[in-house]
């Protein structure tokens, strides 16, 4: 009789685990889906792979969800999730020369509407190389500071400041010089 | 500091700048201009990068981990340790799956009715204490929400209700437990009708959204059941 209870509490013991697990695992996905999600599409520039990717990266992250020790860490431990499966995407379809193609991610977009100015913004994020654009999108998407970005790109800090500074600076040109062509179309 | 460097430190963090920047800012005007526009330019990025998350991600995404746990569930032998992980959705999966293969239920309330009495040894013991928000997270995949506290709620978890896959809650009613079945609106050739033998009974709502069936003890006042959760579940759109 003593050892069916024990077996009993065990049991319970490792039924609370499994729920407190369950618990964590969907406090983090309601927390950092969206970060995750957004950073994806514009690492991507495809919703659906987007939206593939951050599944394949939550499920992951469940498996190793032991591995987490630091609460805080978290968003960057899934950042880095994601980049690996994204990498992973690209090993298996390393023949695919679709990602040379121009993203097709404005015209699928449904919420930015052509012809307004966040839909021309839109494009020139896109147009951005990725080695600016992902910086930008962990800085403004995610509010990772230089230095986290830093880590999670396994980069100096130095560069990464510089490749933010380049990136707006392109930003800020392509307005620029659209303001120009828009004054002197209407003039 | 010069101009360059001046230029380089905000176009690399617009938002966050610090006092020597804010400094030089107040002493030049062109500077105070150009900080402005950067931040300007900073609040549509933000906007435009802001876009919309497709609708019930996350539910799907812990929807996806439950079928998984589940798939790798019968790999593997059976243990209470990984019956959790899953849920009670494999020992459901199991009981429906040998059901609906045998033509003799034509009522879908003699189905769920069955299900509850073989599933009966293992829900006894089970309490888990289910909170609201993590049944509104599984329920948020059927397009449906609990808009207050249904009570305690001892467990909840996803199981096939033949081609269907259910949400089965199991909570408490005047009479002893009473368990709930959350499904997409299905197109069954079955009869929906209200049933009873010596001790239980079950009844089913055909709602806008989902079908929802009750099975509880014979005893107890199931209208009363069925109109106390369907006053608290709403659509989301």
């Amino acid at each position: 009789m003593k050892i069916f209870s024990r077996n009993k509490s065990d049991n319970m013991s490792v039924l609370s685990d499994m729920r407190e697990k369950q618990r964590q695992y969907e406090a983090l996905v309601s927390a950092y889906h969206k970060d995750l999600y957004r950073y994806a599409y514009w690492l991507i520039q495809d919703q659906h792979i987007a939206e593939d990717v951050v599944q394949e990266t939550f499920l992951r992250a469940w498996k190793s969800l032991d591995s987490l020790v630091d609460a805080k860490a978290a968003k960057s431990w899934l950042i880095t999730i994601l980049r690996r499966e994204n990498a992973r995407r690209f090993e298996r379809k390393q023949f695919d020369m679709s990602e040379f193609d121009e993203p097709n991610i404005l015209d699928k977009s449904a919420n930015v509407e052509s012809d307004t100015e966040q839909y021309w913004l839109n494009k020139q994020i896109n147009r951005l190389p990725l080695e600016y654009r992902e910086p930008l999108v962990l800085q403004v998407v995610a509010g990772f500071s230089g230095e986290e970005i830093a880590n999670l790109l396994e980069l100096n800090k130095n560069t990464v400041m510089t490749r933010l500074f380049r990136a707006r600076n392109m930003l800020k040109e392509a307005l620029d010089n659209n303001s120009t062509l828009e004054r002197s179309a209407n003039g | 500091m010069d101009d360059l460097e001046f230029r380089r430190t905000v176009f690399a963090d617009p938002k966050h700048l610090d006092d020597e920047i804010k400094q030089a800012a107040q002493a030049d005007i062109g500077k105070k201009r150009f900080i402005d526009d950067m931040q300007n330019l900073e609040n549509n990025i933000e906007q435009c990068m802001k876009v919309d998350v497709p609708e019930d991600l996350a539910s799907r995404i812990i929807l996806r981990q439950s079928l998984e746990e589940h798939k790798r569930e019968q790999k593997s032998k059976m243990t209470w340790y990984m019956a959790t992980a899953a849920s009670v959705a494999f020992a459901i999966g199991i009981g429906f799956s040998q059901l609906s293969t045998s033509p003799e239920f034509t009522n879908i309330n003699q189905l769920a009715m069955q299900h509850v009495y073989d599933d009966a040894m293992y829900h006894a013991s089970l309490d888990l204490d289910v909170p609201l928000n993590e049944v509104n997270a599984k329920l948020a995949g059927y397009g449906a929400e609990f808009t207050d506290s249904i009570g305690h709620i001892y467990s909840a978890n996803y199981c096939q209700m033949q081609a269907i896959r259910a949400l089965h809650l199991v909570v408490d009613g005047q009479q002893g437990q009473v368990n709930i079945f959350v499904m997409p609106k299905a197109d069954l050739k079955l009869d929906w009708q209200h049933i009873a033998d010596g001790k239980m009974q079950s009844k089913a709502s055909r709602l806008e959204v989902v079908d929802v069936i009750y099975v509880a003890p014979k005893q107890e006042n199931i209208q009363q059941v069925q109109s106390h959760i369907e006053n608290k579940l709403k659509w989301r759109t």
